[in-house]
């Protein structure tokens, strides 16, 4: 199955509004769906104004919490389960 | 694990906006459209009104500029107040405020029915009652918070968990109770009391307290032509998410224009020697036990609390204080900026007169962010240099500087020793004030401020229990691992500098 692309910011300016928060998110996912999640780390998205900020499967989400990004992807990764079953 | 809150967020925001618009020479100019624009960045309104959410923005703002809230700065719009924070008066040495509008009076009845309440046949609440404080009132048991005593039996009786405790975060946070609920039950500070060490500020659910920030001052440093050393505390590393490797953040600092980076560590490795000394010739000859230092809420907390335990407070100046001294001793023109996790710090800084301004992490963040400095975007050659020993580094962990001191006595003096340690004021006082009653004994108390020690003050930007792994993993990578084997630290002290131990006479009188 094809893994979903998250490009993760750790610049300074989304560490700062909370990058680590939303990979904790990350890790947690990865370990409840193993080998659905391509996690890549980015020195910038440059989208510094509205961090913290996730790319998922190409698309920018800014501004984002720990809480809704855990929402997004696990729907995702049920959408895209349904989607091969 | 780490969880950068809602309020930290927008503390940081406005740091970051208020140091960019003085980075960029713009302050004066704009200053007064920040509130405006704040307000539009966070779409999520957290309050009832833009009115009230941009008021108490500027009162952030007012903060951040390094300006107390009195009354009179109060008044004025922020464009009017920029050349006096520019002129760093510092017309107070208490570091945290409270924003009063921000203040949203939480209840002060600490019991509290609520509606889970059945009004039950057996009444057990009424019955625990001690005082008969309880009463039943449309059909619901009612506490008479007159003569409530807060002992909490109705709620331990209640069989359905209908009573509930509740504090107000900000009192509950603060270890040495310097927070009241003044008229119209707004948070008030005792500044008598006060040690400013920050844990209210990270407690407020409202962020109603803040501390007042140093940004504009380094600014102005960095852009002048003086020669600015920057100190960072040893618990920097993997405040950048780094791992153990600060050497980014040290290229990140030269790109901010500070001249050099040094560890305080090397201060650390200094007076884990010097303290040595000292506890071989007190201990027990002179006083029964010695206390640590280095942390200034600690520090304030004795000489406020326990006077008579004054003298028991190491005569070392801490690691920060030592540092500064060392650079200005070789070079007196040269500027130094602390850079830690600690609020307390900016008034120890003030206080012992080395230092010339003090960051924390939270702050230098939001300035790298504020200069177009990305920490992570930066590349490093040079090998991570050895500036001071594992024990050092320490410091900033609880429970180091026990071990580094430790190490720096001969090995058959080191059993003699009975440390204890405390964390967190709540706990210091406890320990305090029974080592002053004699109920528990011990040759050497190591007090920190903050749950952790400085690993988790709070000006930090990674929970303590990473950055705990990534400060012990570069210890024991560089090598040097106990201050004894820090040669620079040893020439110093063998030199026996003046700066090494405080001066008592000259802080007495201070408020
Ligand atoms: S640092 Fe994350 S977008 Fe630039």
């Amino acid at each position: 199955m094809e893994k979903i692309a998250v490009e993760i910011c750790v610049g300074t300016s989304c560490h700062l509004y909370g990058a680590l928060d939303l990979a904790q998110v990350l890790e947690e996912v990865n370990m409840k769906y193993p080998e659905r999640l391509e996690i890549i780390s980015r020195t910038c998205l440059g989208n510094c104004d509205k961090g913290p900020n996730v790319r998922l499967a190409g698309k920018l989400l800014e501004r984002i919490t720990p809480e809704e990004l855990r929402n997004i992807i696990i729907q995702l990764v049920q959408k895209k389960e349904k989607e091969n079953e | 694990m780490n969880n950068v809150s809602e309020i930290s967020k927008i503390r940081r925001r406005v740091f970051t906006e208020v140091a960019r618009l003085h980075w960029q020479g713009k302050l004066s100019e704009e200053i007064d459209s920040l509130p405006e624009k704040l307000v539009e960045q966070h779409q999520q309104r957290y309050r009832c009104c833009e009115y009230k959410e941009k008021a108490i923005y500027a009162e952030r703002i007012k903060l951040a500029m390094g300006l107390s809230l009195t009354a009179e700065n109060h008044k004025k719009p922020l464009g009017t107040l920029t050349e006096k924070a520019l002129k760093f008066a510092n017309d107070t040495k208490s570091q945290i405020e409270v924003i009063d509008i921000a203040c949203e009076q939480c209840p002060i009845n600490k019991f509290f029915v609520t509606n889970a309440c059945r009004n039950c046949l057996v009444h057990s609440c009424l019955q625990s009652c001690p005082r008969g404080a309880i009463s039943i009132v449309q059909n619901q048991a009612y506490i008479d918070q007159n003569r409530c005593v807060e002992c909490g039996l109705c709620k331990k009786s209640c069989r359905y968990g209908a009573i509930l405790e509740i504090h107000r975060p900000c009192e509950q946070a603060c270890g040495v109770k310097a927070i009241k609920s003044g008229e119209d039950r707004k948070a008030v500070i005792d500044h008598t009391k006060c040690v400013d060490c920050g844990t209210c500020v990270i407690s407020c659910p409202f962020g109603a307290l803040s501390d007042r920030s140093q940004l504009l001052k380094v600014i102005t440093l960095l852009k002048s032509k003086s020669r600015v050393i920057a100190l960072v505390a040893p618990s920097i590393i993997g405040q950048f998410g780094q791992k153990e490797d600060p050497r980014s953040i040290f290229a990140a600092l030269e790109q901010l224009g500070f001249a050099k980076t040094v560890e305080v560590a090397v201060g650390a490795d200094i007076i884990a020697i010097a303290e040595g000394e000292e506890y071989l010739k007190r201990v027990p000859g002179e006083i029964p036990f010695l206390t640590s230092s280095c942390c200034p809420a600690f520090v304030k907390v004795v000489k406020d609390n326990f006077k008579d335990l004054e003298k028991n407070i190491s005569s070392c100046v801490s690691p920060m204080a030592a540092t500064a001294s060392m650079l200005k001793e070789r070079d007196p023109e040269v500027k130094t900026v602390f850079i830690g996790p600690c609020m307390a710090k900016k008034r120890e800084a003030l206080e012992a007169g080395c230092i010339d301004a003090v960051l924390t992490y939270e702050e230098l963040a939001a300035l790298f962010v504020a200069a177009g400095i990305n920490v992570s975007g930066i590349e490093t050659m040079n090998e991570d240099e050895v500036q001071a020993s594992a024990h050092g580094q320490g410091f900033a962990s609880s429970g180091g500087v026990t071990q580094a001191l430790l190490a720096s006595l001969p090995e058959e003096k080191r059993s003699h020793v009975k440390p204890l340690k405390a964390e967190g004021l709540l706990e210091c006082t406890q320990v305090l004030g029974k080592l002053a009653k004699g109920e528990i004994t011990a040759t050497f108390l190591e007090g920190m401020g903050c749950q952790g020690g400085c690993l988790g003050g709070p000006g930090v930007l990674v929970d303590s229990r990473l950055t705990k792994k990534f400060l012990h993993i570069r210890g024991s990578k560089q090598g040097m691992i106990s201050c004894l084997e820090n040669s620079r630290a040893r020439e110093i002290i063998s030199r026996h500098p003046h700066y090494l131990h405080r001066n008592n006479d000259k802080e007495s009188g201070d408020v």
